[in-house]
């Protein structure tokens, strides 16, 4: 399973890989701050998504060296190769709030005071996003039984796709809503959560890793930069 | 309300109507009902009867999240249902509705399960007891920890029910709770019942499938057109002979009555084929080496438990999925994928997912540009649909529906037809009238292979079944005269 | 007991669930979307958002005119500041929830959401704001770019589109001109399928 952090620590190492991305410039700074992520990921137990990062993460940098600074093409310039390998970065460090359970979400929603005009629609997003693929999946396979998609007529095409989709989803929200409201979401008094937000131990490791970890980037890169 | 037996009256319904916004006349029209404390009522009737509505009526949903306008006199435990907030009346009454799918939030068993405790501000301590207890309840200790989304509606209904039991409402409303089961998973739904009703709690559950009530209910409540007409005892239900049950149009109440079709003689043309298939999902085998035939005139029933690969199977047939090894041969000759959905056309089990068109006329239409306006028209009339001819499809109801997608693979044409689960949530008059067109369709010489659940249908529809033992076999048996042995096969687990 | 019930101005657990359903939605195709289109980097550039105003607008219209009441514009544009903010860098959180509140503001007096044309409006802001980011995006990695030693040729070449007010102003061109067209069909399916159904009002 792995360990378990606090948002705030996954958070903070939001924060402290944007502000490296933002400023890393040497190759190999940015190819080590890869690996650490990858570790990050690991001891938090995403296994199958650190590897698929990591994967990803090889072909853009083989494509970098083998280009050799001037892109491949007009489709893929060095600037396209080199933002992708940030933003990769970036999602690797987002990954384990994307990771969250929507109970955990919530949680800390409350613990924010998160106005539920955003925290609630934003919770049904959470519940909702898993099945989306399913939904549009079982729409596609009506239409090909039926032999109407045709992108001849992108237009119909459109309608076709977009319309039973919209019921289904549409229908889906008001049964989750009525579920929600059947058991008391709307209640104004204190709500409480069986997941209890802790910063612990290994929180307080992290953030102090996390922190070290970027200082001395910090450094090299001015050592780099000289 | 000033009754003197307050504290015994669960549910009181004092000259009841309701309207949804926007709809022509109301739902339901002067109820009169009292439902006492520990009580176990059924409701039953056709699609639209307004026992649905009813059980909103009853959780405050009618009201207050479907917006229609509520005449009369509602109380719960004696107090005026105007008088409770809405979110207090989820205290009081507990709401399993008909689809599993969609009445989850949390991701993982335990979140879920604390979801209504925590909106009522349940206190840490007493949240982990109260799981602990709902999740013995529903026996489900090997659900704990895991994802809820990939779960069977069995154990998602298990999981909703816990929910509700961990708030600990006195009132249960149980809306088509066995709509989207197979019949292993409505008889532990029914042994929940029976521990709820144990415990004192008043239920009320609004079904078309009554086979499984008949030694819990206390009353059985028959609803046409939004009122109340007959109350029977299990005892008087039972008792009602065929002949009457059918011209009311409710559910067998007992399956040992239900009989078989006469054997038909099915044509020695063989029309599928399928050797040695084999399918693996990520490497996970679902099913191994299966080989089956069939012939034109069968209507076999396809059943087995979840996951064992019923609607991989129809997905390959039709080409939607690719099989991992074996062959497919239609009337004869080796069918490549592409090509599979020239023979073989496959209904879905989510209708909505299949309309397109803006009425029920376009829907046919859009499969033949040429169709004149009385083709159509006699298409619809053949399954009762040519009133709704100008309606959007999605005003259509769930057996209406249903037709309409039968409607629609008549079109097209192949002689080969899959369909998945076409009874779910259907009432007594909408499965006859399926079952009678797919016999009808057989008797052209189709081929039609139905995955079903349902019992009553399948023995009073299908000459054969296949049955998914495990992943690598298929128990092949003719329906007339092992009615006992397509019972323990539904049943299996 | 008599229990008329006015539309209240105040969302509904039902409006945060269609809400959020759509925007679940409109996030998944959106990256269906980008991930198919984004082998080319001319048109991720100068078309992106374009083609996004185009196949999102159904799902927005029909959240809009569902949801009838105040919030869906800005609930919209806060959750992308949400997501744009985790995978991006805080600042585009301002960026987009500053596009929101405009947006929001568009919609402003009573009954706007079921005028498609009030809701045509409010989109193509949104649109705009997202077309506009994906420029400040390059503005932002810009001086980090450099800093790799890339000569100055280089990067002159390759963010030539966005430096460059011909380019600029065909995106925002393309994406407004889109967007509109996103919506007119919209309330075509509106008033074909959804208020013909009884679904929308």
């Amino acid at each position: 399973m792995g360990v378990k952090f606090d948002f705030r620590t996954k958070l903070l190492v939001i924060a402290l890989t944007m502000s490296l991305v933002a400023v890393l410039t040497s190759d190999i700074l940015i190819y080590t701050l890869l690996v650490c992520l990858c570790i990050y990921l690991l001891i938090q137990g995403f296994y199958r998504q650190a590897i698929k990062y990591f994967a990803v993460c090889c072909v853009f940098i083989l494509l970098r060296l083998f280009s050799g600074g001037n892109g491949i093409t007009f489709l893929m310039p060095e600037m396209f190769l080199f933002m992708v390998l940030r933003i990769l970065m970036m999602v690797m460090a987002a990954q384990p709030v994307f990771g969250m359970p929507p109970g955990e979400v919530v949680a800390v929603f409350k613990k924010i005071h998160a106005p539920s005009g955003i925290a609630l629609p934003i919770t049904f997003t959470l519940r909702f996003f898993p099945t989306i693929r399913s939904e549009f999946a079982d729409v596609f396979s009506s239409l090909r039984l039926r032999k109407l998609l045709s992108w001849k007529h992108p237009l119909d095409a459109m309608e076709y796709i977009v319309t039973p989709v919209i019921f289904r989803s549409s229908r889906i929200a008001e049964e989750l809503a009525a579920s929600a409201e059947s058991r008391g979401i709307s209640n104004p008094g204190e709500h409480t959560c069986r997941r209890k937000l802790l910063f612990r131990k290994q929180d307080w490791l992290m953030c102090v890793i996390a922190v070290a970890i970027t200082v001395m980037y910090f450094v090299l890169e001015g050592m780099v930069k000289v | 309300m000033t009754n003197c037996s307050k504290e015994h009256t669960a549910i009181s319904f004092e000259k009841v109507s309701f309207q949804y916004p926007g709809a022509e006349s109301p739902s339901v029209k002067d109820i009169n009902l009292e439902v006492q404390t520990g009580e176990f009522i059924v409701l039953t009737g056709g699609s639209g009867c307004g026992k649905t509505t009813l059980t909103r009526i009853i959780n405050g949903l009618a009201n207050n999240f479907y917006e229609g306008t509520l005449t009369g006199n509602v109380s719960l435990l004696g107090v005026p249902i105007s008088d409770y907030p809405v979110y207090e009346i989820g205290k009081l009454v507990g709401s399993i509705f008909q689809d599993p799918r969609s009445q989850f939030f949390a991701s993982i068993t335990e979140d879920e399960i604390a979801f209504g405790c925590e909106n009522y501000g349940v206190p840490f301590e007493e949240l982990e007891m109260r799981v602990t207890k709902a999740v013995k309840d529903i026996n489900g200790e090997m659900l704990l920890g895991k994802e809820i989304y990939p779960m069977s509606s069995g154990e998602k209904q298990k999981i909703a029910i816990a929910s509700v039991n961990a708030v600990n409402p006195q009132i249960y409303v149980f809306d088509e709770p066995s709509a989207n089961l197979d019949m292993f998973s409505v008889e532990a739904l029914k042994e929940l019942m029976r521990k709820l009703k144990q415990a004192g709690h008043t239920i009320v559950v609004a079904e078309h499938r009554l086979y499984y009530l008949t030694d819990l209910a206390d009353r059985f409540l028959y609803m046409e057109n939004g009122r109340l007409q007959k109350e029977w005892s299990a005892m008087e239900l039972l008792q009602l002979s065929e002949l009457e049950r059918k011209s009311i149009g409710i559910r067998t109440a007992d399956l040992q009555k239900i009989e078989t079709i006469p054997p038909v003689q099915v044509k020695k043309t063989e029309t599928i084929s399928v050797e040695n298939l084999s399918f693996a999902y990520r490497k996970n085998p679902v099913f191994e080496d299966l080989s089956f035939k069939a012939y034109a005139g069968d209507l076999i029933a396809i059943i087995g438990h979840n996951g064992v690969g019923k609607s991989t199977l129809s997905n390959i047939m039709c080409g939607i999925k690719k099989e991992n090894a074996g062959n497919i041969l239609y009337c004869g000759k080796k069918v490549s994928r592409k090509r599979r959905k020239d023979f073989a056309y496959f209904v879905m089990q989510n209708t909505e997912s299949q309309f397109f068109g803006d009425s029920v006329a376009e829907e046919l239409r859009l499969n033949r540009k040429k169709a004149t306006d009385t083709q159509i028209k006699e298409l619809l009339t053949l399954y009762g649909l040519s009133e709704w001819s100008d309606f959007h499809p999605a005003t259509l109801s769930g057996g209406q529906k249903q037709r309409l997608t039968l409607a629609v693979s008549d079109w097209i044409d192949t002689p080969i037809l899959i369909l998945d689960e076409p009874t779910s949530g259907l009432d007594f008059q909408n499965m006859q009238r399926i079952s009678d067109h797919l016999k009808s369709l057989t008797e052209k010489g189709k081929t039609i292979l139905v995955i079903t659940h349902d019992y009553e249908f399948a023995a009073m529809t299908c000459n054969r079944a296949l049955y998914f033992s495990d992943r690598n076999h298929i128990d092949d048996f003719p329906i007339q005269g092992n009615l006992e042995k397509l019972y323990s096969c539904l049943m299996a687990h | 007991m008599q229990n008329e019930k006015t539309q209240s101005a105040k969302l509904s657990v039902k409006d945060a669930a269609t809400m959020g359903i759509f925007c679940a939605i409109m996030f998944a195709v959106f990256m269906a979307y980008s991930m198919l289109t984004g082998a080319s980097l001319f048109y991720s550039m100068i078309f992106n958002a374009a083609g996004a105003g185009l196949i999102l607008a159904p799902f927005y219209v029909y959240m809009s005119m569902k949801v009838g009441k105040h919030g869906p514009a800005l609930v919209y544009n806060i959750m992308w500041a949400i997501i744009a903010g985790l995978m991006m860098g805080p600042f585009m959180i301002p960026w987009f929830l500053g596009g929101g509140i405009i947006a929001e503001l568009s919609m402003c007096g009573k009954d706007s959401y079921h005028d498609i044309k009030r809701v045509t409006i409010s989109w193509v802001i949104t649109a705009l704001v997202r077309a506009a980011h994906g420029m400040s995006e390059i503005w932002f990695f810009k001086d980090a770019f450099l800093a790799t030693g890339v000569s100055e040729a280089q990067v002159q070449i390759q963010t030539q589109y966005y430096t460059d007010p011909k380019w600029v102003l065909l995106s925002l061109a393309a994406t407004a001109a889109l967007a509109i067209l996103g919506c007119v069909i919209s309330n075509k399916l509106i008033v074909k399928h959804f208020r013909k159904s009884g679904v929308i009002k």
